[in-house]
């Protein structure tokens, strides 16, 4: 594995190319975004019916946040499809094998659970539509169906604890490896790290 | 004359603006509905619709479990709806407009609806004549002192109700 960091027996910087600035801007909005819609999520359910304007306008930002979060999963997906990632994070072996996969179930993830949630949604027999921002509604592909209702909310509420899941474990092993050195956490704040 | 309601092909709804965007409806699965009709003096037919309240239903079971609530039907003190019309005129062929008094949550408010007939045929089973017609109001809910959700459910409620009305027996001549 390469090490890069800032240890002062080791004065070579990494000074190598990161992520462009548009990739680790959507990165860290869908992470700021997935994070609050989880645990809103789980709230908004709760939230009584005495309260209705609230329960109401907590579903309506939740599911705003869904379909922002697809916006930048796809934007994110065609910045790599041109740009790639940096060479110089690469991993090597089974970290390297191990890294890519989780990216590529944390891809599929960020998009399959808006779906699953948009999907619920269209099926819910409350009949209350998807309004972006809480204005602009989005029309619904499937109707209210409790059967179908009740599966797909299981599966969206599955393919959310499984998300967060793997998203912790994606920032877990980065902060690991900030601090042994590789400073990721900088490199995906600010670019390259800074001089130390 | 005295013709009720036939519960089976009829039916009382409500629907409401919510969020000025889209609407919510729902329904009232029990009533009564009279019609008495004086064909000598048309203006004399008299109109009362009887629900009840506890019937309430929507799409939603916990919508429908708020709407029983004390804030909106306040089925529990008030499990009854009264509609008694005070006069029909037949302001075109096919349409009429009742005007009456409706009594919701102890609070009685005049209240116009529109009838329009939609249809006459013959149910050859009952072997009978029926009329169908489609009956439109509106009403302010705060009116009757129900006005919990005004930010996001409209003041104003649309009432359909689809009536249908069985015509005298026909008896085979002979």
């Amino acid at each position: 594995m390469r090490e890069s960091g800032c240890h002062k027996s080791s004065p070579p910087v990494d000074r190598a190319p990161a992520w462009r600035p548009a990739q680790r801007r959507l990165h860290w909005w869908t992470a700021l975004l997935v994070g609050v819609t989880f645990p809103l999520g789980w709230v908004m359910v709760r939230i009584p019916f005495s309260l209705l304007l609230l329960k109401f306008l907590a579903y309506q930002l939740h599911k705003t946040i869904g379909i922002l979060v697809v916006g930048f999963v796809l934007a994110r997906l065609v910045l790599r499809l041109r740009y790639g990632r940096p060479d110089s994070i690469d991993l090597v072996g089974w970290r390297r094998r191990a890294a890519s996969a989780a990216h590529g179930v944390l891809y599929v993830l960020l998009l399959v659970t808006p779906v699953l949630g948009y999907l619920t949604a269209s099926t819910a027999p409350n009949r209350i539509p998807t309004l972006f921002l809480g204005l602009i509604p989005i029309p619904s592909v499937l109707g209210p169906d409790r059967f179908w209702f009740a599966v797909l909310q299981w599966l969206h509420a599955s393919a959310a604890i499984a998300l967060v899941t793997v998203a912790a474990g994606h920032a877990s092993v980065a902060v690991l490896h900030h601090v042994h050195g590789r400073r990721d956490l900088l490199r995906m704040w600010r670019g390259s790290p800074p001089a130390c | 004359m005295v013709y009720s309601l036939d519960q089976h092909f009829g039916s009382i709804g409500f629907s409401v603006g919510t969020w000025g965007l889209f609407s919510s409806s729902g329904q009232f699965r029990r009533f009564t509905a009279r019609l008495v009709l004086d064909p000598d003096h048309p203006e004399r037919t008299r109109i009362s619709v009887t629900v009840d309240a506890t019937s309430v239903d929507m799409a939603w079971q916990q919508a429908a479990t708020m709407v029983r609530s004390a804030e909106f039907f306040d089925v529990q003190r008030y499990p009854q709806i009264d509609f008694a019309s005070t006069s029909v005129a037949e302001v075109a062929p096919g349409r009429f407009v009742l005007r009456g008094r409706l009594q919701l949550r102890g609070v009685t408010r005049p209240l116009d609806l529109d009838a329009r007939l939609v249809g006459e045929h013959r149910d050859s089973a009952a072997r009978n004549e029926v009329a169908d017609f489609v009956v439109t109001g509106t009403l302010r809910r705060s009116e009757f002192g129900m006005k919990a959700e005004d930010v996001l459910i409209s003041d104003r409620v649309r009432i359909t109700i689809n009536a249908r009305i069985r015509l005298p027996q026909i008896v085979p001549a002979g």
